[in-house]
């Protein structure tokens, strides 16, 4: 990759330098690495995990596994695809861990919190937007994850599979039988 | 039942904006200033490089590395594996001429303590259904701390005992064994004083209790007493073969594999090759970095265990299915201890031929 001083590759030689220093061990810059993405993190740990707490401590989880393994990181400009594939894995382990404690956690929307989603309009479009919710719910780990960084974080083809580590190919077909399985679940909830 | 982009990227937007990262950064930050960073020379979880050349240097040197290994394990004398080759722990003859019973460690790494806080609590760590607590002094040598076992949903309590090995770190490369009665009454409460300094693995060994923690025990100050007068023990005790192995319940439907909650081995107590390197597997729902082998041991009639072999670490790749050679000098009970940053995961297994 070639670097200039401006644009994005200003900020992404800012990144590996800071990654570059966290793998030496400095803290602070860790710090200065991570804190614009932590609550990107969380949001996309919430979209695959679905409860709260759970992602929280599965980012948790994950930035302690990024600092303690960021020394193993050869290739610092390849930080953020590496850093991701981290924090997709721990959402599939906490999701296996929950589906072997057989948890299901009834969520009951609280209309005081301002981040429960409006439920202003027709009321059948909220009544499908939670079926599709129940449906995306049972799916597996990794259908989940994959329709997650597809429809949720807009990566392509090509960085999904990076990012899963697997060929595009195989992103495809996943992707299609995710969406396969979704609509199967739908129809057997509706 | 069609379902449309749009409305799923609807429901994902409004599932993740449920989300709340306030107060994550500064514990996030706080942690990392206590967790030390990992430092392999072979790299584990790096990123993978997407240009092919690099992917057949890649099998290029793991195919060099399974050459010197054959080669390597042809060479030397069963049970003995020297310090270079990656990924094979040994557990040393019970013939050892070593008259302390400890050896050189294959892997000597650092001490990955379990951190204390990991049971919910400031002063509890809960690992495999057990809570321990001790006292909020930090652990040093020949200085009794007492720690108290709760096992998680049970009113009446294991006849546990505490087996103490040291795993060898490059700052203390010899293994020690030492176990620890419980007190009287019907409370899991030990005393444990602790010989040296060093690297400690604190495994809680029952009939259905199999739980172990690491912790670092600091150097003596120069005012602690004689550890005779405090009844410390300072060497590995005799043993003789278990009369009851303290064996880990197995999965259902697949023999061969122990489960400690989430963490599945598979030991294949059955058919483990003795004396020449086997594989041993688990699934891993925590991040491991290192895995101990010991003999549990103990007198023919009393429940008392005891590590009566040095123990051994290998490292282990990351978390997932993990899978490492070990050569096990002979059959017998065998507790097999994976220790990773947060927590640790521990079952015991009566190894037969």
């Amino acid at each position: 990759m070639l670097y200039s001083s401006e644009g994005c590759c200003r900020r992404e030689l800012l990144e590996a330098r800071l990654a570059e220093r966290a793998r030496t061990g400095d803290v602070d810059a860790f710090d200065d690495l991570m804190a614009p993405r932590i609550e990107r993190m969380v949001r996309l740990a919430m979209a695959i995990i679905g409860d709260e707490a759970e992602a929280r401590e599965t980012v948790q989880e994950a930035l302690t596994a990024i600092w303690r393994h960021l020394p193993e990181l050869r290739e610092p400009e390849l930080f953020e695809a590496w850093a991701g594939r981290i924090l997709i894995h721990a959402c599939q382990l906490t999701l296996k861990r929950a589906g072997r404690r057989r948890v299901h956690e009834v969520r009951i929307p609280d209309a005081d919190d301002p981040r429960t989603p409006s439920t202003a309009g027709p009321e059948e479009m909220v009544i499908r937007s939670r079926a599709i919710e129940r449906a995306f719910d049972s799916l597996d780990a990794n259908a989940r994850a994959l329709l997650v960084l597809h429809h949720h974080e807009d990566l392509s083809l090509e960085e999904i599979a990076a990012r899963l580590e697997i060929p595009v190919g195989t992103v495809k077909s996943r992707l299609y039988a995710a969406r396969r399985a979704l609509e199967r679940a739908l129809e057997a909830d509706v | 039942m069609k379902v449309d982009d749009e409305e799923i990227r609807s429901m994902l937007r409004s599932r993740s904006g449920r989300a709340d990262a306030r107060g994550l950064r500064e514990s996030v930050q706080t942690a990392v200033r206590t967790i030390p960073q990992v430092h392999r020379v072979r790299p584990l979880t790096s990123a993978r490089s997407s240009r092919p050349i690099r992917l057949t240097f890649a099998i290029g040197a793991v195919a060099a590395v399974v050459a010197l290994v054959v080669l390597t394990m042809a060479r030397l004398p069963l049970g003995v594996v020297g310090p270079g080759v990656v990924g094979t722990a040994s557990i040393e003859s019970s013939q050892s001429t070593n008259p302390s019973g400890a050896t050189d460690a294959p892997a000597l790494g650092r001490c990955q303590v379990t951190p204390v806080g990991s049971g919910g609590k400031p002063s509890e760590v809960r690992t495999s259904g057990v809570v321990w607590h001790w006292g909020e002094s930090a652990w040093t040598a020949r200085v009794k701390q007492g720690v108290t076992l709760t096992v998680e949903g049970k009113t009446k309590q294991d006849a546990t005992e505490i087996l103490a090995v040291r795993i060898p770190t490059s700052a203390f490369p010899s293994t020690l064994e030492v176990t620890y009665p419980r007190g009287s009454g019907n409370d899991q409460s030990f005393q444990i004083g602790l010989p040296e300094p060093g690297c400690w693995l604190l495994a809680a060994l029952g009939p259905t209790t199999h739980s172990s923690v690491v912790i670092e025990a600091n150097q003596a100050p120069t005012t602690v007493a004689d550890p005779v007068s405090q009844h410390i023990p300072t060497s590995t005790q005799a043993a003789s073969p278990a009369s009851v192995c303290p064996t880990s319940p197995t999965r259902p439907n697949t023999p061969g594999t122990s489960l400690d909650g989430t963490m599945v081995w598979y030991t294949h107590p059955e058919s483990w090759l003795i004396g020449e390197e086997d594989k041993l597997v688990i699934g891993a729902e925590i991040l491991v970095e290192q895995v101990v082998a010991a003999p549990v041991v103990g007198a023919q009639s009393s429940p008392v265990f005891v590590a009566a072999q040095p123990s051994v670490t290998t490292p282990a790749p990351g978390s997932g299915n993990i899978s490492m050679g070990f050569v096990l000098p002979s059959t017998g009970c065998y507790m097999f201890a994976a220790m990773g940053p947060t927590s640790t995961s521990t079952v015991v297994a009566d190894i037969r031929r």
